[in-house]
């Protein structure tokens, strides 16, 4: 027997497999739903806010047509995560909290450990701590429940987080090293590093800063996750500035107004204009900042629009 | 008995295949241009005579051939006797033949015969005619028809009166002459006595400095009259352009109404159009996923990253 032969029996064998493929269409309409929630979080990523809830509510409602629970609550997460991008806390929360109740339902504790994640960032940025923290546990206890690694390092990223932003060094290192075992992903190798930054940096280490920023950026390079991107330019930047290399800082302030800009974050590159104006003075450097001020009025406002 | 075919019975055999061959295709070139085989229907022309046509007459329409006429015959059937004629039309244009179709007969200019024109109807809003069916006709006009239109009895009649008329005011001119010789001798006699400067017109006409005042100030309406005369004339030169630019409006007017009418039309018809281009891509997407379900497509397909669930982090919230 040939080699010829064999070969184009497997094909024929293959083929007639091929043509003999059941239909499923249950499991194609799954698929359209992730492809749409995986386009959806594309244009999440670039902050395109409007075509994120388009593809999102799209996926929505193929998983509620199909009754499929895991689909729905990870389209309602994901638009609350919309919404919460817009500034619209009300809306986040509801949209948060139903996707948390079917998440104890089916049950999927990763996924509901996100969404108190989420619920966590709400309260932080409405300004009740105590209650972020409360949130904070409860997504720390899901995440341990669920036993994935990724889900339990992502949260005690972010409690470490909700430390620094109560001035806890001490506590926030602690979870930031149970942290760094459990970051395998680049996404969580990008926060974990962070965070070491942001804590290097409060405790004047700027050169231990720096380079955990620098790993930060790469790592959220490499996942192309832009708005993490503009914040580890932004430490990088302050890191300069406590430093007082202003013209290092200028440079790292202007990169990260531009990623800011360009993903409609109106309220951070305002941020990063007001710090490029100080630095500018307080340096002398002599820039011009008329590109940042005509860019700032510019910062596309129609990307964000509210999404129906 | 099994005799081969000698050379020359095979070669006859195959000259007259050849023939037959060459035959039947000629007459399927002829057959073709001559519409053999095309499907035709037949309807029937109601006239009050038959105007000349003969079978083999064409029948066309937008002065182009759709068929011929076939038979003519004259019906007894009703009481007013009429001419029936047949005709056979190229199936292709039936559905232009309609209940508001009309066919008459037209007659060459100064060479050719006549034939049998047939408007179209308005299909969509009018049934087509079915086949036998009557074409709605019109009679055509002859020479002695538009002069019995004319009516000449009655145009002398008219140029008749009008003489009368004429002969009426020349007598009743012949009256009043004797009263107009008069009136021109008083009128004479008034000339007089102005020419001699008799009267307040004859010695206002007389007096020399009058005249001289009337020039300059006739000169002075000359010079007004010449500016008046030049400001009619760019007038003029403007409105000779005004009806050219009022064209020229009127013509863009029509060109956006038509604009207009065409964004209207195809704003009716984007919703379909959408409906089908997304009928179409929704096909697109089933061929694909029964693609993608095939196995031996499946396998060489990059595999697809699972969807996640988004954590917003407090360093990426605005």
């Amino acid at each position: 027997m040939s080699l010829k032969f064999w070969v184009l029996l497997g094909l024929t064998i293959l083929l007639a497999y091929g043509c003999g493929a059941g239909p499923d269409p249950y499991g194609q309409q799954v698929n359209r739903t992730t492809t749409l929630a995986i386009q959806g979080q594309q244009w999440f990523s670039q902050g395109d806010l409007r075509r994120a809830a388009r593809d999102f509510g799209r996926a929505l409602e193929i998983s509620q047509s199909i009754d499929y629970p895991a689909g729905v609550a990870q389209q309602l997460n994901n638009l609350g995560a919309v919404a919460l991008e817009q500034g619209n806390l009300e809306t986040a929360q509801e949209l948060f909290n139903q996707a948390l109740s079917l998440n104890q339902e089916i049950p999927d504790w990763a996924a509901a450990s996100t969404n108190l994640a989420n619920l966590a960032t709400i309260a932080q940025k409405s300004g009740n701590l105590a209650r972020a923290g409360e949130y904070l546990q409860a997504a720390l206890a899901a995440a341990e429940r669920s036993g994935a690694n990724t889900a339990r390092g992502r949260i005690l990223c972010q409690l470490a987080s909700w430390y620094l932003a109560q001035q806890d060094q001490g506590s926030a290192a602690v979870l930031l090293t149970q942290a760094r075992p459990l970051a395998t992903t680049p996404a969580l190798q990008g926060t974990l590093n962070h965070h070491w930054g942001r804590l290097r940096l409060r405790q004047g280490n700027h050169l231990a800063a720096l380079k955990h920023f620098n790993q930060a950026l790469a790592a959220d390079r490499e996942i192309l996750e832009r708005a993490a991107m503009a914040a580890d330019l932004f430490g990088l930047a302050e890191t300069y500035e406590a430093q007082g290399e202003l013209d290092q800082a200028f440079y790292y302030y202007s990169r990260a107004f531009d990623v800011y800009a360009a993903l409609g974050k109106k309220a951070r590159s305002e941020e990063c204009r007001e710090r490029l104006r100080q630095v500018n003075h307080k340096g002398r450097l002599g820039h011009s900042l008329k590109r940042f001020e005509s860019q700032s009025e510019q910062t596309s406002s129609e990307k964000n629009q509210p999404a129906s | 008995m099994n005799e081969a075919f000698t050379r020359s019975e095979k070669l006859a055999g195959l000259f007259l295949f050849l023939t037959l061959l060459i035959a039947v295709a000629a007459l399927l070139v002829i057959g073709q241009g001559k519409a053999w085989f095309k499907s035709q229907r037949t309807y029937l022309v109601k006239f009050r005579q038959g105007y000349n046509l003969q079978p083999g007459s064409s029948v066309k329409m937008f002065n182009t051939e759709i068929g011929k006429v076939t038979n003519l015959r004259i019906s007894r059937l009703t009481d007013r006797l009429e001419v029936v004629v047949t005709i056979r039309v190229l199936a292709e244009y039936a559905d232009l033949i309609c209940q508001d179709s009309v066919a008459e007969v037209q007659s060459p200019t100064l060479f050719g015969s006549e034939y049998l024109e047939i408007s179209p109807g308005s299909p969509g809003k009018k049934p087509p005619i079915a086949e036998y069916g009557t074409i709605p006709s019109k009679e055509h006009k002859t020479l002695a028809d538009y002069l019995e239109e004319f009516q000449p009895e009655d145009s002398l009649r008219r140029a008749k009166q009008i003489l009368i008329n004429i002969a009426y005011l020349t007598e009743k001119l012949k009256i009043h002459e004797k009263k107009l010789l008069t009136s021109l001798s008083n009128f004479n006699e008034v000339m007089a006595s102005v020419l001699e400067a008799k009267g307040s017109l004859g010695k206002l006409l007389m007096q020399t400095d009058f005249y001289g005042r009337l020039e300059l100030s006739l000169t002075r309406l000359e010079s007004v009259l010449k500016d008046a005369a030049q400001i009619t004339g760019d007038l003029k030169n403007t409105t000779r352009d005004m009806p050219a630019l009022a064209q020229a409006v009127s013509q863009e007017v029509q060109n956006v109404k038509s604009i207009l009418a065409d964004i209207k039309q195809g704003s009716q018809e984007f919703p379909e159009l959408m409906g089908s281009a997304s009928e179409a891509a929704r096909g697109g997407t089933e061929v694909v996923d029964a693609l993608k379900a095939n196995p031996l497509i499946r396998l060489t397909l990059p595999k697809q990253p699972p969807s996640k669930t988004i954590h917003v982090e407090p360093r990426n919230v605005p």
